[in-house]
């Protein structure tokens, strides 16, 4: 089957993410725990083999490998009802279950020291897909497994799969609480390297958002991470609508990316969500698709807590489903544009891209319309910037330098820590230079310098 | 002689006329009796004559003073008068038994004129008669003082005073004498003989005529003899008589002789007025001038049936009928015998027409015939009328005392009013009808039913209900059965026989545009029955369903034919056939031959639809297509679409639809490639080709083509993209290409921003929603031309949103040539890509080299080798990088302004609304505007936003 994407499941945020996920699959496309297709499910109108795959007996397995250095989460999910969802085999688990601890550096090394167990289960899966598209990782940026182990993974499958699309959904640390992990800053960098020289594209999941939407929407004070990562898995499972119920358009990863990153720095995509209805809520009006296009763009609905009336959209698509008259996307679309809802790049042609998609037959959903934004918009460079400033604070005092220290990678220096700040230095300038017209010269001049060693290129 | 056969006839006070004396005077009033007994028709009385004979023999006597001169005149006269009058006394005297009738009296008069054996004598006689049996009278008063008064006046005029004293003098002797009666008549015939002697060198025979009581009204004129020459016979006579009286005063004779003139011919005259008054008044009780009314009538009844009578003949000069003229009717009459007789020609105008239909039966067609019979019963109808007519001639009806005939021309008048008009209706009818066929002449009758005349309407109404009898029939015929039974190519639907299979139901019946009936079966319902014959005859074809058919014959015999003489009844009838059949043809089609499946088949297949299957099938071909196309085999090609579908949800297809898929090789032309022949094909049959008839399945694999280029478009620029972003990654160590490949990222995010926006724009906004619009259409379709009509729409609106119809010829010129330009920078990106890569391998190798020396201890590289790298380097950067730059600005450039030229078109011609939002799309965030050029017109954009 063409199109295969595999999804690595990464760190303790990664695994839960991942895991809601998949239990959002198995809903949509029928497939109940165990892995067999329901009785009310027929064949025919989605595809299950992009994400899925069948064992002998026909029952469906998630093309997904399970990686964490600590058993917690995952053995919360070999417990759970969906415990025989997943192929074991693709389930690895660290020897040591001592964790990444997280220092990034820990998780780099961890993940060195487990490469070829890694490298196996990622190629046996490789080898089992007709035609792989793609991989899909999923972790938090700012622990230890997930930013370290997973970091090193970028790097190797780039090594590995050159040729392949690497996505990633990255969970960034919310930054209105304190966090108990201190050295936050640190992991966040030198993981935005790896996101920014090794991904190609990389959906930013900001925790300070997920939170506040989540306490908004759902009318509770602190929500917890099962609620959080439903709100995740949501915006999973949407933007992968088009590649498992196959449309016109958009029928695989490379042609729903290649509309939204420009150019190889710009690829942090911010997403919305309309509407998040909850067991309490019932519908207040029709959702039209005006309504849910003009709702993906107002601030407080998008998981990223960058402002978005500074900055412009460099792209924007909107995955619709549910029943859209097509006839309808023209008029919304006029109307944003007359509006002004949303400012654009000046140095290129840029519009909101609609996407179409169909549904799961088998989910009552109480609206009839229901949207997904993928916006690459300059003002994420914000958030970089947010992070920068905290690690520059603690990288000029040296703090918590130690555990790293420990490591292998910072022994001998930390040249590790600026090379990474000053590429994301790098993705923010581009950023900020995007939102001038005069982007399209940009990078455009041989620099004055040609780099001679390799390592740390452009 | 006795008038005793006249006695009828005479007036009670003219006495018999006795024989003469057989004297001198008495040959001559032998003479004269006989003359007198010629002259005279009313069996004038000799005794009023004797003493005229007397007084012209005492006035002879008393001029020549000697009656043997007389006798001798008188025996001169009888001598003269003898071979004429030889036989006279004789039949004078036998004639004493013979009828003292007028036109005796005349025919002897004649005879003794101009001999028996001339040839005019019995025209002579004729018009004699006539003169005599006419009414004309004198035109001054019958007075004999004034008459007297009048011929001394003209005595005194001409300077005859002594003969106006004479005259005075044997006036009174006359008043004295009582045997003549009619003093007036006779000074009158004297009085008129003198001016017709006066005038007798006049030339026209007319107005001699004229002058001597002969006013022919109307009656033809008869060479005769002229009466001046009738009296110039009788005047010799006087005169020698006279001049035998003796030599002296010929000029008193002279004179005297007009007065004997005209006392001779006023006894005549007398005799003429007397009996032309008796059958004056024997005209007058009869009415008519000497023809019997029952004649007159049955002659009329002849002509109101077309054939000649006695008087009443067919003029074919005049184009009617016309009484003769030699009879000798009054003027009222004779207009009402005209006007009467005008129903003849009416009849005989419809006759004929009815008879030349019958004479040539079918050869016009069955409703001719209709038409004509129609006519006929109406023709019989009128001949009961004639009949009844005739057999009331003749009867007498009795009212009260006075017996009156049954039937005379007045009252035929009155009775023929009503049939008169009908006539004229169905004349009118013939002349408007000739030479109409079929349905046409339907409603050339049927207009004339709105007629404001109950009596025209009621006319008409009949006749167009017998006139659509054939037409029920057919109609009956064509609605249960869906055959025509049109021999003569008179129902408004006609079959064509020779119809390609596709067409077969287009093109097989259709409407006769020239035999509709207008008004009697309105457009509306012709369609519907047409559609109604059309399906029964599909069905037929096509289903064999019991179910239907069965009802089809249950409500045949529930409407016999003759339920269709009510409207009503047909449109009911019509609907409920309409709705059944139109509704099991479209069962047909969709559940027995799956229409709808075929169809959602062509549109994931030829359409693209199913988008996993469109994309891992240019995965599967794009290299393969690349390829020239006459290295292409279609087996190998097929080959691949199997792996496709097995490898995509197309699998999930019924199979009755997968089979249909194939692949076809177009014609190759030289220089093509795969990708220029390469196009997937859906295999139809009948029936389902009456619907995607093999031009319209041309249609689809037009749009195919287009389609599937674009979707090569979109394939490569999606491979170009990874290359730039994903794949570039490897060229990491050569950061001197950075900048190039910026450059191709720049111009690559434009242009696949516009392909994106284009494929966006054909699939959703045009295919999606028309197909969304033909979905709803078939659900809606009453009946299958409905359905076709539907279809059609689609696959007209898609070609034209794709630009694919005619009148966007420029604008998709425009739009090829920019996604060449895309095809273009792919290669160059291609070509780029790969010296890149070459160039990394070769680096690579060479750092490999570099690697393999130093490991063997020796220097890794050579200053040769450093100066051939860098010879190499240099080399890379200005051929293929430089050039790649150069050239990539360009197409950067071209990309850019063919895309504001297309957005221009886009805007300004097309008025597909669609295409002009296509053009508010491209430049969304107005990127082109601000170059200055405006791709659309803010009113478009206005006109968008609000509908």
């Amino acid at each position: 089957m063409p199109r295969e994407v595999i999804t690595l499941q990464l760190g303790q945020c990664g695994n839960q993410i991942g895991m809601e996920f998949w239990k959002q699959l198995c809903v949509e496309h029928g497939i109940n725990p165990s892995g067999r297709l329901e009785d009310f499910a027929v064949e025919g109108t989605d595809r299950k083999d992009v994400f899925f795959y069948q064992a002998d007996d026909d029952h469906y397995i998630p093309r997904a490998i399970l990686m964490d250095l600590e058993p917690r989460v995952i053995n919360s999910i070999k417990t759970s009802a969906y415990a025989n969802l997943y192929n074991q085999e693709n389930v690895f688990m660290s020897a040591d279950g001592g964790g990444a601890g997280n220092n990034w550096a820990s998780g780099y090394r961890q993940g060195d020291v487990v490469h070829d167990d890694v490298i196996d289960i990622l190629d046996r899966e490789a080898d089992n897909s007709d035609s792989l598209e793609g991989f899909v990782l999923t972790h938090a940026i700012a622990g230890g497994t997930g930013s370290g182990m997973g970091s090193y993974l970028l790097e190797r499958l780039n090594d590995r799969y050159p040729k392949k699309l690497v996505q990633t959904y990255s969970v960034f640390p919310n930054q209105e609480e304190m966090s108990d992990v201190v050295v936050q800053p640190y992991n966040s960098i030198l993981t935005l390297k790896r996101l920014t020289l090794n991904a190609d594209c990389v959906n930013v999941l900001d925790n300070t958002a997920l939170n506040r939407i989540a306490a908004d929407r759902l009318h509770v004070e602190k929500p917890s991470f099962t609620e959080v990562n439903q709100l995740v898995s949501t915006v999973m499972a949407a933007s992968t609508t088009t590649l498992r119920y196959p449309g016109y358009m958009n029928n695989d990863m490379v042609g729903l990316v290649a509309n939204l990153v420009p150019t190889p720095r710009l690829h942090f995509l911010t997403s919305g969500y309309t509407p998040l209805s909850t067991e309490h809520s019932s519908s207040v009006r029709k959702t039209t698709v005006l309504d849910v296009m003009r709702r993906l763009l107002q601030p407080k609905n998008i998981m990223v807590s960058t402002p978005t009336r500074t900055g412009v959209y460099i792209s924007i698509l909107n995955i619709i489903q549910g029943e859209v008259d097509p006839t309808q996307v023209h008029k919304s679309l006029q109307r944003i544009r007359e509006r002004k809802l949303a400012q654009f790049i000046l140095w290129g042609p840029a519009s909101i891209q609609v996407a179409l998609s169909n549904q799961s037959p088998y989910i009552q959903s109480t609206n009839r319309v229901s949207g997904l934004m993928l916006a690459n918009h300059t003002s994420i460079h914000t958030l970089f910037e947010r992070t920068c400033r905290q690690y520059d604070k603690m990288r000029k005092r040296e703090a918590y330098m130690d555990q790293f220290r420990k490591e292998p990678m910072f022994s001998d220096s930390l040249d590790e820590f600026d090379s990474s700040r000053e590429i994301v230095q790098q993705v923010i300038d581009e950023y900020k230079a995007a939102e001038r017209a005069d982007y399209a010269t940009y990078g455009t001049r041989l620099p004055a310098s040609t780099a001679g060693a390799g390592g740390s290129g452009q | 002689m006795s008038s005793a056969t006249r006695a009828s006839r005479t007036p009670p006070n003219h006495r018999p006329s006795q024989p003469p004396p057989q004297t001198a005077s008495t040959t001559l009033s032998a003479s004269l009796s006989s003359s007198r007994s010629q002259l005279s028709s009313t069996g004038g009385p000799s005794s009023s004559s004797s003493p005229m004979l007397r007084q012209s023999a005492t006035r002879s006597n008393a001029v020549s003073g000697s009656p043997p001169a007389g006798a001798r005149a008188q025996t001169q006269l009888a001598s003269t008068m003898s071979p004429t009058s030889s036989g006279v006394p004789n039949s004078s005297s036998s004639g004493a038994a013979k009828s003292d009738s007028a036109p005796s009296l005349v025919e002897h008069l004649c005879a003794t004129l101009v001999g028996p054996k001339a040839a005019d004598r019995p025209t002579l006689v004729q018009y004699a008669l006539r003169i005599l049996a006419s009414r004309i009278t004198a035109p001054t008063s019958q007075d004999e003082f004034f008459t007297a008064e009048i011929i001394k006046k003209r005595f005194t005029r001409q300077q005859r005073t002594d003969d106006a004293l004479r005259f005075a003098e044997l006036f009174q002797k006359l008043g004295t004498k009582s045997v003549i009666q009619n003093k007036w008549a006779i000074l009158y015939f004297l009085l008129s003989l003198s001016e017709e002697s006066a005038a007798r060198n006049a030339s026209l025979l007319h107005a001699s005529k004229d002058s001597i009581l002969l006013s022919t009204s109307g009656l033809p004129v008869v060479q005769l003899p002229s009466v001046d020459q009738i009296s110039s016979a009788l005047l010799p006579t006087v005169a020698s008589a006279s001049s035998l009286a003796g030599s002296g005063s010929i000029e008193t004779k002279a004179e005297s002789s007009p007065l004997d003139n005209m006392a001779l011919s006023q006894a005549s005259i007398d005799r003429i007025h007397a009996t032309r008054a008796i059958q004056a008044a024997e005209l007058r009780s009869t009415s008519l001038g000497g023809l019997d009314e029952q004649v007159l009538l049955h002659d009329v009844l002849f002509a109101f049936q077309g054939i000649d009578g006695q008087y009443i003949k067919w003029n074919a000069i005049l184009d009617r009928f016309t009484v003769d003229d030699r009879l000798a009717i009054a003027p009222p009459v004779h207009e009402l015998v005209l006007k009467l007789v005008d129903l003849g020609w009416l009849f005989s105008k419809v006759q004929e027409f009815v008879q030349q239909c019958s004479a040539a039966p079918g050869s016009q067609g069955l409703l001719v015939q209709a038409f004509a019979s129609a006519l006929h019963l109406e023709l019989t109808e009128f001949y009961r009328l004639v009949a009844l007519l005739d057999s009331h001639v003749g009867h007498q009806t009795t009212e009260g005392n006075s017996s009156s005939p049954g039937l005379t021309l007045r009252r035929l008048a009155v009775w023929t009013v009503d049939p008169m008009e009908r006539m004229r209706v169905l004349a009118a009818l013939v002349d408007m009808c000739r030479g109409l066929r079929g349905g046409a002449l339907v409603t050339r009758v049927h207009a004339l039913s709105a007629h404001g005349d109950p009596l025209v309407q009621r006319t008409v109404k009949k006749l167009t209900n017998q006139l659509m009898v054939p037409i029920r029939a057919m109609l009956h015929r064509w609605l249960f059965d869906g055959e025509l039974d049109d021999p003569h190519g008179e129902f408004f639907i006609c079959v064509r026989p020779n119809v390609p299979n596709d067409r077969m139901w287009h093109d097989r019946y259709a409407v006769r545009e020239a035999m509709m009936i207008e008004h009697v079966i309105p457009a509306t319902l012709v369609h519907q029955i047409l559609l109604i014959g059309k399906s029964i005859n599909f069905l037929r074809s096509r289903a064999h369903d019991r179910d239907v058919e069965e009802q089809i014959h249950a409500l045949k015999m529930a409407t016999p034919v003759s339920t269709f003489e009510d409207d009503a009844k047909v449109i009911a009838t019509t609907e409920a056939l309409y709705a059944q059949t139109s509704r099991r043809v479209i069962d047909v089609m969709l559940q027995r031959y799956h229409l709808l499946d075929h169809l959602s088949a062509i549109r994931k297949f030829l359409l693209l639809g199913q988008g996993d299957f469109a994309q891992h099938l240019m995965f599967l071909t794009h290299e393969e297509l690349a390829k020239p196309a006459a290295s292409l085999y279609v087996h190998n090609l097929a080959g691949i679409l199997e792996s496709a579908v097995r490898a995509t949800n197309a699998q999930y297809e019924p199979t009755a639809q997968l089979n249909r898929l194939g692949v076809k090789m177009l014609e190759v032309s030289p220089g093509d490639v795969g990708w220029d022949v390469f196009t997937l094909d859906y295999a139809i049959e009948h029936p389902l080709d009456l619907i995607l008839s093999p031009a319209a399945m041309s249609r689809y694999l037009q749009l195919f083509h287009f389609l599937w280029r674009l979707k090569r478009i979109d394939f490569s620029l999606s491979t170009l993209w990874k290359e730039l972003i994903v794949d570039f990654k490897q060229f990491k160590s050569m950061p001197e290409v950075m900048p190039v490949f910026q450059k191709f990222r720049v111009v690559a995010n434009e242009m696949i921003h516009f392909v994106r926006q284009l494929h966006y724009y054909l699939l959703y906004e045009i295919l999606e929603c028309s197909w969304g619009e033909l979905q709803r259409a078939i659900r809606q379709a009453r009946d299958f031309d409905q359905l076709i009509a539907a279809h059609d729409k689609f696959l007209n609106s898609i070609l034209a949103g794709a630009l694919l119809s005619g009148s966007s010829q420029v604008t998709l010129g425009k739009l090829r040539g920019l996604l060449d330009l895309v095809l273009d920078f792919q290669q160059l990106h291609a070509a780029l890509f790969q010296a890149a890569d070459d160039e990394l391998h070769r680096r690579a190798q060479s750092a490999e080299v570099a690697a393999a020396h130093t490991r063997e201890g020796r220097w890794g590289t050579t200053t040769a080798e450093a100066s051939s790298e860098a010879a190499h380097v240099a080399q890379f950067i200005q051929g293929p990088l430089e050039g790649a730059s150069d050239q990539v600005s360009i197409i950067g450039a071209t990309f850019k302004k063919l895309v504001i030229d297309f957005g221009v078109l886009l805007g300004a011609t097309e008025t597909n609304l669609p295409l002009k939002f296509l053009a508010v799309r491209i430049d969304f965030n107005e990127h082109y505007r601000r170059a200055g050029l405006q791709l659309y017109s803010d009113s478009a954009a206005a006109a968008s936003a609000s509908t």
